[in-house]
C-alpha cells in the first residue's frame, strides 16, 4: 500500500518512510476476528423459515406426488386388511334376514315345547310373557307411558333380549283399553249394570291396577 | 499485456462488489489491505488507542451493514473508507463536547506559526525515535496532523485529501508542507526539547 511515490519529493518520502517504520500500533486480534466474523455473517445465506421451506417443498412436484402416492397406498392397504378380518355374527342384529329370523323363532318354540313338561314354572316364552307382565305391572299409567313400559319390560331381562321385549308392551295396553272402551260404550248405551259387571270382573282379575284412572283418561283423552 | 493485467491485484471497488454479492473472502482481502493504515490514521489523529479501536470497529461495521456500493466511480474505496472513519471520529468528539480543530475555519496565520513550545508532558523522555515522532506529531495543529496522517497512512494524493477533508487543494498542500517542515526540524534537532526537560 505505502509504496514509494516517485512524484513526491525525496525528503518527504524519506520522512514518511521513517515515520511508517516507527509506527507499531495495530488493531487487536480479537477486533480483527470480530469484524471479519460480522462481515461473513452479513453475507451468509439466511436459513429459510418453516413457511418458506414448506412452499419450496410444494413447488417440487415429484416429491409432492411421491408423498401423496405413499399416503394413498397406505390407506388402501389398511382398508383391505380391515375388510379381510373375520366378523362375529350377532343374533341381536336387527339386519338379520326375515327368513333366518323365522327359522330362529321356530327352533326356539320347539325347544320350549320340549322343556315345558319338565319344568314346574312355565318358561317365559313370548306367549306367556304378556300375562307375567300384567301381574307385575304396578299401574295402568305406567303401562301407558312408554318409559314406564320399558321399566316393566326390564323384569324380563333374564330371558328376552331388549329388541324383542319392547314391541310386546303396546298390545297389552291396547287390550286393556279395549275392555275399558267396552265399559264406556255400555255406559253410553245405558247399560250401566252390564258395564259395572265387566269393570268389576276386570278389577278382580287385576286388583293392582288403577282401572278407574285409566277409564277417566280414555273418557277424556284431551283432559289434564 | 493481459498477463500483466491478471498479475495486478484486484482493485478495491471490484472486491467490494464481490463482497456485496456474498463473497466474504473479498472482504477479508479488503480488510487486510486497509486495516493497518486506517487504524494508525485514527490512532495518530485522536491520540487514544482505545478510541481508535472503537472508531475503527464502527467504521468497518458500518461498511458491512451498508448495502451500498461505492457511490461514485471517481472516488476510490480508500478515500471512502477514511471518510467514514473521519466522520465517525468527528461525531464522537461532538457527542463528548470536545472542541476539534478539524472543522475550524482554516487560518493560514495559525499554520504559518506552528507552536514553538511543546507541552511539558510531551517533552519527557524523548530519547527514542518513536516517542519523538509521536510527540512531534502531537505538537502539530490538528489540520496539519490530519493531512500528514492521510498522506502517511492512507498514501493519498493531495487532491484526494482535499476532497476528503472538503478543503481547497492549495490549503492541503500548505498544511502538508508545514507539517513536514516541523517534523523534520524536531527529528533532526531534539536539543530544544531536551533543554526544556532539564
Amino acid at each position: 500500500m505505502n509504496t514509494p511515490n516517485p512524484e513526491r519529493l525525496p525528503a518527504e518520502q524519506i520522512l514518511l518512510e521513517h515515520y511508517r517504520a516507527h509506527e507499531t500500533g495495530q488493531p487487536s486480534a480479537e477486533l480483527d476476528a470480530m469484524i471479519l466474523a460480522a462481515a461473513r455473517e452479513a453475507v451468509a445465506p439466511a436459513r429459510p423459515s418453516l413457511l418458506a421451506r414448506l412452499r419450496d417443498l410444494l413447488r417440487r412436484p415429484q416429491r409432492f406426488a411421491l408423498a401423496f402416492g405413499s399416503l394413498a397406498s397406505m390407506a388402501l392397504v389398511l382398508g383391505l386388511v380391515l375388510k379381510g378380518l373375520p366378523q362375529e355374527p350377532s343374533i341381536d342384529d336387527r339386519q338379520v334376514a326375515p327368513v333366518l329370523r323365522e327359522e330362529l323363532g321356530e327352533s326356539l318354540a320347539a325347544k320350549r315345547k320340549q322343556e315345558l313338561p319338565r319344568t314346574a314354572v312355565p318358561s317365559p316364552a313370548p306367549l306367556n310373557r304378556e300375562a307375567a307382565r300384567m301381574s307385575a305391572a304396578p299401574s295402568v299409567e305406567a303401562l301407558a307411558d312408554q318409559p314406564a313400559a320399558a321399566e316393566i319390560a326390564d323384569v324380563d331381562a333374564g330371558y328376552a333380549p331388549q329388541s324383542i321385549r319392547k314391541p310386546l308392551v303396546p298390545p297389552l295396553i291396547s287390550e286393556l283399553d279395549e275392555v275399558l272402551s267396552e265399559v264406556l260404550q255400555l255406559r253410553e248405551k245405558g247399560l250401566d249394570e252390564e258395564a259395572q259387571q265387566l269393570l268389576q270382573a276386570l278389577r278382580e282379575a287385576h286388583p293392582q291396577l288403577d282401572l278407574d284412572a285409566r277409564l277417566e283418561q280414555l273418557q277424556h283423552p284431551d283432559g289434564p | 499485456m493481459s498477463a500483466a493485467t491478471t498479475d495486478q491485484p484486484e482493485n478495491d471497488a471490484a472486491l467490494l462488489r464481490r463482497y456485496r454479492r456474498g463473497d466474504a473472502d473479498a472482504f477479508a482481502v479488503l480488510y487486510a489491505r486497509h486495516r493497518l493504515g486506517l487504524f494508525r490514521f485514527l490512532a495518530g489523529l485522536c491520540g487514544d488507542a482505545s478510541l481508535a479501536e472503537e472508531i475503527f470497529q464502527e467504521t468497518w461495521l458500518s461498511l458491512v451493514r451498508s448495502a451500498s456500493e461505492q457511490q461514485q466511480a471517481s472516488v476510490q474505496f480508500r478515500s471512502w473508507l477514511y471518510q467514514i472513519a473521519r466522520n465517525r471520529l468527528i461525531d464522537h468528539w461532538r457527542r463528548h463536547g470536545k472542541r476539534q480543530g478539524l472543522q475550524d475555519v482554516f487560518d493560514e496565520q495559525l499554520h504559518d506559526s506552528p507552536a514553538d513550545e511543546p507541552g511539558p508532558e510531551q517533552q519527557l523522555d524523548l530519547s527514542r525515535d518513536r516517542q519523538r515522532l509521536q510527540a512531534a506529531l502531537d505538537d502539530l495543529p490538528q489540520e496539519q496532523r490530519e493531512v500528514f496522517l492521510l498522506r502517511a497512512h492512507g498514501d493519498m494524493e493531495l487532491h484526494e485529501i482535499a476532497e476528503l477533508t472538503h478543503t481547497p487543494a492549495e490549503t492541503v498542500k500548505s498544511r502538508l508542507r508545514y507539517a513536514l517542515s516541523k517534523l523534520r526540524r524536531l527529528l533532526a534537532d531534539p536539543a530544544p526539547t531536551e533543554e526544556v526537560c532539564r
